[in-house]
């Protein structure tokens, strides 16, 4: 999916005016003209003339087209919902590494993606454990990256 | 001691060579896969770096991204296509030397002239650098300042594609810099109330996100299967190669030479590099027509020139803190960390990690030979790694490094969501060079105005106050003016014509 150059302008020139009004609230140096707003007020009127001269070229040379191309794989549901579940795993993944800990919510990540990407499945479950064991093994022990060990670990048994 | 014989002790330690050995063998294994790039191999490499001493990291890093620009030329003669982008220029040349049964003479070529052009570069580093440096030690906030607008500046215009595009990548990066307490007043900007982002957008994760993450998910969407490659013949390979050179000394000269100085360049790497060069290749060529055909001229130049590109880029990034390309907009973050703050004092200040770094550039191009003799020798095992096994892998080490960098999930959390704006802008063809050296020189760039300003008084004109300012204002003012310049001459042409 491909966004034309109306379109991208467009969404350049609406971000570029909010950045402006949110480049408001910040104030100048002391006895300064110039501070903690100048930086992003220079990127906001780029973004907004950026986005204008863009409008301006899409409206120029792309008459009768589609403001947004749609691409092969944009057609095809299934690579949406296979876009979408990995994106969401991951998002999951980071609201329950804390209290899950590393090994487990690895494990399901790792195994889902393989299902996803079509491992054969009798291959999913050694894979995802060698991995996940391997990754633990070098940055948990020999790295001492503190990996989140989880409550579930912390409970009685 | 000597500094130098300091430095010299300081690589040759059995454990800097390990590590050199081992990230070569990684460099190699992800540049022949298709679709892993040489930046990605360095963004996954460094939260390992972060465990480990200065020059090992650096060694990892230099080593790593030198072989992964070579190894991307191994499936593009097996396979025709291309492990890295850097490859991408001759990948018709090489594939149809293989199937002509001139393999060895085509892969041959692509890892003695990746050699030649690796050591050309470091030897520019080595020369150029104290050099430039000199001249930088008179360098004050305003000079720093047109230096860093011109490298954005030049990001935009050397990258390929539109430039309106390019310059929507480099609003995102500018934006993504503007966020945190990091700014004049040390006011909390764009953070939401977050606490994480008080401290900015962490680099690294960032980087993880646009340069592998963002890989994981094209591969969710387009796949890649690929086909059976061609079987590698390595007989007489490297003995070849000196027919080679004799027959094409001034193309490999000028490919070094080409190389360098695009690498040097800002926003510019080694893909770039190698287009410009195969093109200059053919332009000049007494046989343009056998190119994209199985020649081997454009394979000696443009392969010397990405590989000489990799040191070029450093040059800038170590003199002044600017990187050349995407891989040094990372090494400058692992400079920082390790004490090593680039810039022109880093060479009074450090000399023995200065010499060392140089030792371990031109070791790790001399270990592309052995080394890369065996990828080659391997290159069938190496692409037979089914993929889909592979990026799932991948993505938990992104998770990992992206963890290790920060000690908590904000790191995966930034890492998703670069993942996910990187897939949006490579497929709306917006690239990903301006956005990244956006986020490196925003701070540098506000820093520099703000203190010119207050140095002096909130007079603009000082900015073209001193000569080296003025000049590189004025060239900077001209880069701007460019497309302009060139539409009038063009409408002019053809109103003669």
């Amino acid at each position: 999916m491909r966004l034309g150059d109306r379109a991208l302008g467009l969404l350049t020139l609406l971000g570029g005016v909010a950045l402006f009004l949110a480049s408001m609230q910040f104030s100048p140096l002391p006895g300064q003209k110039y501070g903690a707003e100048t930086l992003p007020e220079v990127v906001a009127v780029m973004a907004i003339v950026l986005g204008l001269v863009m409008l301006v070229q899409g409206l120029r040379h792309e008459s009768g087209m589609a403001l947004v191309e749609i691409t092969d794989w944009a057609r095809d549901g299934g690579t949406w919902a296979k876009l979408a579940a990995a994106t969401v795993l991951i998002a999951v993944y980071c609201v329950v590494l804390d209290r899950v800990g590393f090994t487990i919510s690895s494990l399901v990540l790792v195994a889902i993606m393989l299902w996803l990407t079509r491992t054969r499945p009798i291959l999913i479950l050694p894979i995802a454990v060698v991995t996940v064991l391997v990754v633990q093994f070098a940055f948990g022990r020999m790295l001492l990256v503190p990996l989140p060990r989880g409550e579930l670990l912390s409970l009685p048994w | 001691m000597s500094t130098l014989s300091q430095s010299f002790a300081l690589v040759f330690d059995w454990q800097i060579l390990m590590v050199m050995l081992l990230s070569g063998a990684f460099g190699l294994f992800v540049g022949a896969i298709p679709g892993l790039t040489a930046t990605m191999a360095t963004a996954l490499l460094v939260p390992i770096t972060f465990f480990m001493e200065p020059i090992a990291a650096i060694a990892a890093i230099v080593t790593a991204s030198a072989m992964a620009i070579f190894s991307g030329d191994i499936p593009g003669a097996l396979l025709r296509i291309p492990g890295t982008p850097a490859s991408a220029a001759y990948v018709d040349d090489s594939y149809q030397m293989t199937r002509s049964g001139r393999g060895p003479e085509a892969l041959g070529a692509l890892l003695v002239f990746s050699v030649i052009g690796g050591i050309f570069g470091t030897i520019v580093l080595i020369v150029a650098s104290p050099l430039l440096a000199e001249v930088a030690l008179k360098f004050s906030s305003f000079e720093y300042f047109w230096l860093v607008l011109l490298g954005l500046s030049a990001a935009i215009f050397v990258s390929p594609g539109s430039v309106t595009r390019g310059l929507v990548a480099l609003v995102i990066g500018l934006v993504a810099a503007c966020v945190g307490m990091d700014n004049p007043t040390a006011e909390p900007r764009f953070t939401f109330g977050n606490v994480d982002l008080l401290g900015g957008i962490s680099f690294i994760p960032a980087m993880i996100g646009l340069f592998a993450l963002a890989e994981v998910f094209r591969y969710m969407v387009h796949g890649h299967k690929l086909p059976p490659p061609l079987k590698p013949e390595t007989k007489g390979m490297i003995r070849s190669q000196w027919a080679v050179l004799k027959r094409y000394p001034k193309q490999t000269m000028r490919g070094n030479i080409t190389g360098t100085l695009i690498g040097a360049l800002p926003g510019a790497g080694a893909d770039i590099a190698a287009w410009i060069s195969y093109a200059m290749s053919k332009r000049f060529s007494r046989e343009p027509e056998k190119f994209g055909k199985g020649h081997v001229e454009g394979l000696v130049e443009a392969g010397a020139s990405n590989n000489s590109a990799v040191s070029g880029a450093w040059i800038p990034a170590l003199v002044f803190g600017i990187p050349g390309d995407s891989i040094t907009a990372i090494v400058i973050g692992v400079l920082y960390i390790k004490g090593m703050n680039p810039g022109p004092t880093i060479f009074i200040e450090q000399a023995t990690m200065i010499n060392a770094l140089f030792i371990v550039f031109l070791l790790a191009n001399l270990l592309m030979i052995p080394l890369g003799w065996i990828a080659i020798r391997a290159s069938t095992t190496i692409l037979a790694v089914p993929q889909r096994i592979l990026m799932p892998i991948i993505l938990l080490f992104c998770i990992v490094g992206a963890f290790a960098i920060t000690n908590s999930v904000f790191g995966v959390i930034l890492m998703l969501c670069f993942g996910v704006l990187g897939f949006i802008m490579e497929e709306n063809d917006i690239p990903i060079a301006p956005a990244i050296l956006g986020l490196v020189l925003g701070p540098m760039l506000e820093q520099h105005f703000i203190t010119s300003m207050i140095k002096s008084n909130g007079n603009l004109l000082e900015f073209f106050g001193r000569p080296i300012a003025a000049g590189l204002g004025i060239m900077t003012i001209v880069i701007w003016c460019l497309p302009l310049i060139l539409r009038l001459f063009r409408g002019r042409k053809q109103a003669m014509a």
